[in-house]
């Protein structure tokens, strides 16, 4: 069975708490990313910000900029690096998020996305197809 | 000039009905998007295909052999290009889903997703 840490990207952008705001609108767009974790000094995920979080601000704007943890959300679904790919498909399946923080010993080591997933899973088709191919080739030329 | 013409998207990468799923799956790890509007031949929408809905049929190990039509969103909440800016930004804030298809006399002529809205948070302060 696939695990985690075998399709994760291990060079996760993140936040701290205290990170501006304005600077977390300009890591999603700069990395073309939808959302980031937060973590503390030592990677511990203490929360996670999004795309859709941030919208928050059309409606305030003109409020003096503010911190992450005023928009985040604290409640965080993370994974284990150990863990199987099923099961986070499967929770992938039944929440609206499409990406998960992945720990180690309860710190940030990776994150995974659903285009993580189906990137994976469709290269490893082509390899399979192109595998068959070759393999249906050696028998013909026997 | 309209609002939302502003702020949309018009190179907007769409699929047919009948397209497959192969292809689906290329378009959206190539172009780093996350969904793609499905339209008929005169560009009217006719739903919307997500990762959420590619994902539903991943775990067939011998590849998806079905079209877009039978994974596809159908029930889409669209925008005319000429209503209020202020009523994408609500519905994208509100709803899960991160784009909405924008319509001029019924056919697709644009998108607008979160990330083209948080871009212009930044505009005043850049």
């Amino acid at each position: 069975m696939l695990k985690a840490k075998e399709i994760m990207s291990t060079s996760v952008i993140s936040a701290k708490r205290t990170t501006e705001i304005y600077d977390v609108i300009k890591l999603l767009i700069e990395n073309n990313i939808t959302g980031v974790p937060v973590v503390n000094d030592n990677m511990t995920l203490v929360g996670i910000i999004t795309e859709k979080d941030v919208l928050e601000l059309l409606y305030n704007f003109e409020d003096k900029a503010q911190a992450v943890e005023n928009y985040m959300a604290k409640d965080v679904i993370s994974f284990d690096h150990e863990d199987d790919l099923v099961k986070i498909c499967d929770s992938f399946l039944a929440n609206n998020f499409r990406r998960v923080p992945i720990l180690a010993e309860g710190k940030v080591v990776g994150i995974i996305s659903r285009k993580d997933i189906i990137g994976y899973i469709s290269k490893r088709r082509q390899k399979d197809k192109v595998g068959k191919q070759k393999s249906s080739k050696a028998v013909a030329s026997r | 000039m309209y609002e939302i013409e502003e702020i949309m998207h018009t190179d907007v990468i769409s699929v047919r009905k009948d397209s497959s799923i192969d292809e689906v799956i290329s378009l959206l790890v190539e172009n780093n998007v996350t969904g793609l509007p499905v339209v008929s031949d005169d560009m009217t929408l006719i739903g919307i295909i997500s990762e959420k809905d590619i994902m539903k049929c991943l775990s067939n190990s011998e590849g998806y052999k079905g079209k877009v039509e039978d994974l596809m969103t159908t029930e889409v909440v669209s925008f005319d290009v000429k209503s209020d800016l202020i009523g994408v930004c609500e519905c994208l804030t509100k709803n899960h889903f991160r784009r909405v298809p924008i319509l001029e006399e019924g056919k697709l002529v644009g998108i607008i997703s979160r990330r083209d809205l948080i871009k212009y948070i930044l505009e005043p302060i850049s």
